[in-house]
């Protein structure tokens, strides 16, 4: 088994070297793997893997390659922050013809693409509601209990007078026509209260610091190392993006508008002024747990096998009959209990090294083989635990006793298995 | 009539709606767009603000109405205002807060609910701040908001106005879509660029 040493030496190129052709500035000195103190015992638990494809395919603009100076120019954006775009990044094709108005034409153009997104919205609630009907008479519905006779003020001396043992009053009803939320409405509450932030929590926008390094405390030395490695700061890849942009010195137009004189009614859409939201057009959420709707003229574009269709955006087969959920459509929300981590910047190590180990750590990436211990290990540990156990025993007089043994006899079940 | 009729022959205007969660940066990103400017303090967007911004391309002026709604829940009540005859609707989201993106659900429901036939987009903002983050967060980030936008049919544009990436682009984009225009720009797609899916 390889060291760790040993594994980082062998990618050692591949983070810092020629090979990701990297050029730097002159008298520039790279850190090389070996200047790092990597012990074994205090370096983070991450395992180097081949060399993988982690990024998806690459895009035209994008070799597959790291980005680098040499490759800066590609993403170039030569286009200013102006009043005016250049013909020639749009194809105009036969759209427009010269010798007719041409505002008449692309209002007319605006109409008909308007037209088109609203036939498309209409097929997609078509089929929402072809689906919708066939799950209603989907044989595995929930039963629940439900009152015949709700009491009231007004029936219950009636029903007193009326009622015996073998008074049936309740019945086994279908629950698929309520809404989930039914019995909620204190958590419906809760919960969307959470969903958007109150004015409470409005505080001013916090700022964006870089390390700060200023200070008679760090030497002009190290600073000047630091800003020597390219992608320190980031400044890089964000100048490659950079759109060149033109300041206008006027004062802001802004038009504002505060209050409604009048509230806004819909016919679809009802506005809840208790919960501070529009409620209606569920159907639309109905795209984010399903596949997505492949409408007839998308049908068109797509090979057609029996049932099986293939879908040449996704590059997959569909079962167009099929009603199950599509794993990759039902989107469940990230979860947010932490804030996202900012990568950890090891001072003097370039960010691709940090994405280079960070990538390693990604669970789906993770090999299965991580929990299987050689039997040597295993012994090493357990002789490890006798000594410490040996060690600590007369610590604490009166102690209780940990009886660990049960830990190894479930590792052993489960290796058995 | 007559009147309704000039503006028809002698004018485009279109109108893009901003929407989404408080302090994601729509209207940092609609200042940038219009005037060019960047200011890094936060001013809260009491209910809605909306600039005009014209643009010469082929001898033809198109005005685009940029119309931006307060984040806060309070003024919800003007999402109408916002989202009815735009023709490209901005979903927009902070790239380094979860709680924005996750948030893009209700607002696509809400806003779909007045507006079908608006061009939907899905931008991230921030991609400056994004890239500080862990590859493991941007990896999760930026396949959610592909899901996202896939089941949206919506093109996903990462961009960062402090720093002029893709903000511009964001327009182009509208503008081909509105016209059934090809436009002559390659996508980014790899995780850690400002991704620009359209096509």
């Amino acid at each position: 088994m390889k060291s760790k040493n040993e594994l980082l030496s062998q990618y050692k190129e591949e983070i810092f070297g020629d090979s990701e052709g990297m050029e730097f500035q002159n008298d520039v000195e790279t850190l090389k793997i070996n200047q790092l103190n990597l012990s074994n015992n205090n370096s983070p638990s991450f395992q180097i893997t081949a060399k993988q494809q982690i990024n998806s395919p690459t895009s035209k603009a994008s070799s597959g390659k790291r980005i680098t100076k040499e490759t800066l120019s590609e993403y170039s954006d030569d286009t200013s922050l102006t009043d005016f775009i250049s013909e020639s990044e749009f194809e105009w094709g036969d759209q427009f013809n010269k010798n007719q108005n041409i505002y008449q034409q692309m209002n007319q153009k605006l109409i008909e693409r308007k037209r088109a997104q609203q036939q498309q919205a209409e097929k997609e609630l078509e089929q929402y509601e072809t689906m919708r009907n066939k799950k209603l008479v989907d044989p595995n519905q929930t039963l629940k209990l439900k009152d015949f006779n709700k009491l009231t003020n007004q029936n219950l001396s009636f029903l007193d007078q009326l009622e015996s043992e073998k008074t049936i009053n309740y019945e086994y009803t279908k629950d698929d026509f309520d809404e989930f939320q039914d019995g909620f409405e204190d958590l419906d509450k809760k919960l969307h209260k959470s969903s958007l932030p109150s004015l409470n929590l409005h505080k001013s926008l916090k700022k964006f610091h870089s390390m700060n390094l200023s200070g008679p405390k760090y030497n002009d030395q190290v600073i000047n190392k630091l800003n020597r490695i390219p992608s320190f700061y980031n400044k890089e890849k964000l100048e490659k993006y950079k759109e060149n942009e033109v300041q206008h010195n006027h004062k802001s137009k802004i038009k504002n508008i505060t209050k409604l004189s009048s509230p806004i009614s819909s016919s679809k859409m009802r506005f809840d002024s208790k919960n501070l939201r529009w409620e209606g057009n569920e159907e639309d959420l109905y795209r984010f747990n399903k596949p997505n709707f492949i409408s007839k003229n998308e049908l068109n574009h797509v090979s057609k096998n029996q049932n099986m269709i293939f879908d040449n955006n996704t590059r997959k087969w569909i079962n167009i009959n099929e009603e199950e959920d599509d794993e990759l459509f039902n989107i469940p929300d990230l979860k947010i209990s932490s804030p996202p981590k900012k990568s950890q910047s090891m001072r003097g190590l370039s960010q691709y090294t940090q994405r280079t180990t960070s990538t390693n750590s990604i669970s789906e990436y993770e090999s299965k083989d991580d929990f299987r211990l050689s039997s040597r290990l295993v012994d090493k540990f357990n002789k490890e635990e006798l000594k410490i156990d040996k060690k600590i025993s007369h610590w604490f007089q009166g102690a209780i006793e940990y009886k660990n043994d049960y830990y190894w006899e479930i590792r052993k079940m489960v290796m058995n298995e | 009539m007559e009147e309704e009729n000039y503006e028809q022959n002698n004018q485009v205007a279109l109108k893009i709606g901003l929407i989404g969660d408080s302090q994601i940066g729509k209207t940092s990103l609609m200042v940038k767009y219009v005037e060019g400017s960047f200011d890094e303090d936060y001013i809260q967007t009491l209910g809605v603000n909306f600039m005009d911004k014209k643009i010469q391309i082929r001898n033809t002026i198109i005005t685009f109405s940029i119309w931006d709604l307060g984040g806060q829940k309070e003024f919800i009540n003007m999402l109408p205002l916002v989202s009815n005859d735009a023709v490209a609707i901005l979903f927009m989201f902070d790239l380094t807060r979860k709680s924005t993106l996750n948030s893009i659900k209700e607002w696509y429901r809400q806003v779909r609910g007045f507006n079908k036939t608006a061009i939907p987009f899905l931008v991230g903002t921030k991609y400056d701040h994004f890239i500080d983050l862990s590859f493991q967060d941007q990896i999760e980030i930026t396949q959610q908001a592909k899901k996202f936008g896939n089941a949206m049919k919506a093109p996903i544009i990462f961009c960062s106005t402090s720093h002029s990436i893709n903000v511009q682009k964001i327009f182009k984009i509208i503008l081909s879509k509105a016209f059934d225009l090809k436009l002559n720009l390659d996508e980014i797609i790899n995780v850690g660029e400002p991704i620009l899916i359209f096509k």
